[in-house]
């Protein structure tokens, strides 16, 4: 009995991980943001590409709209624009 | 002594509650949020190349550890794996904190972005440390048990060995 009670724990911990982790998540599905550079300005770039990078500062780094009102959520730093080559 | 040996199984049992739950959480999440992952990883100091890679390679390897944590017989081999995990993220962290590489990263669209560089590099380093506690007290275990039968198979009986 112990030892079926230990297994649906272990098993019950398991899924609450999986349960906050659909809970808290909050996936990121639009692909082209934009960003202002300090040197050229606002850019338009894809996001996960390598055109960009947020270096760390606590402004914001990308957006969900070229008029830069909308903030995209989990995006804080220093944006860079580097280019359709990337890195 | 049996009642000091029960309360010791119970911390590698707890601990790996601990990890399970974590690996669990950050697999889930990195696979959920696929697109948000990759531009973290993008971001990173490392190439690019190494970013696809790790994007399977790491939510694969904790998916694998919690399973691993779940069942007793390889709870020892999962408490390595988080310690060679851990080890690699904590080490990673600790770099970018020293400013070793030309740029520091923002600690955004990671799954604990709520973190900054160096409350991570703490948290990875507690978990760090009970999947060391863990392997430790698990291989231990085994040595003893594994000393309790050789004992057993060799103890003289009426009749000698």
């Amino acid at each position: 009995m112990k030892k079926h009670a230990l297994i649906l724990l272990r098993g019950g911990v398991f899924s609450l991980g999986a349960v906050l982790a659909f809970a808290f998540t909050e996936p990121i599905t639009q692909q082209t943001v934009w960003g202002e550079d300090p040197e050229i300005g606002v850019r338009q770039v894809t996001l996960g590409s390598g055109e960009y990078r947020c270096d760390q500062a606590t402004v914001q780094c990308l957006y969900s709209d070229q008029a830069m009102q909308n903030p995209l959520p989990n995006s804080e730093g220093q944006f860079i624009y580097l280019g359709p080559s990337g890195k | 002594m049996e009642h000091l040996e029960d309360n010791r199984q119970k911390v590698p049992e707890i601990f790996s509650w601990l990890l399970v739950l974590l690996f669990a959480y950050t697999a889930v999440n990195k696979f959920l949020d696929y697109e948000g992952t990759k531009a973290a990883l993008y971001n990173q100091v490392f190439p690019i190349w190494m970013a696809d890679i790790l994007l399977i390679a790491v939510p694969g390897a904790e998916l694998l550890l919690a399973l691993m944590l779940c069942i007793p017989a390889y709870r020892k081999w999962g408490f390595l794996g988080s310690i060679i995990l851990m080890g690699a993220f904590t080490g990673y962290v600790g770099l970018v904190i020293t400013g070793l590489f030309d740029r520091i990263p923002c600690s955004c669209g990671g799954v604990l972005q709520a973190m900054s560089w160096p409350q991570h590099l703490l948290f990875n380093l507690f978990f760090l440390g009970i999947s060391f506690i863990g392997y430790l007290i698990e291989r231990n275990a085994l040595a003893r048990a594994q000393m309790g039968l050789f004992k057993a198979k060799n103890t003289k009986g009426p009749n000698g060995p």
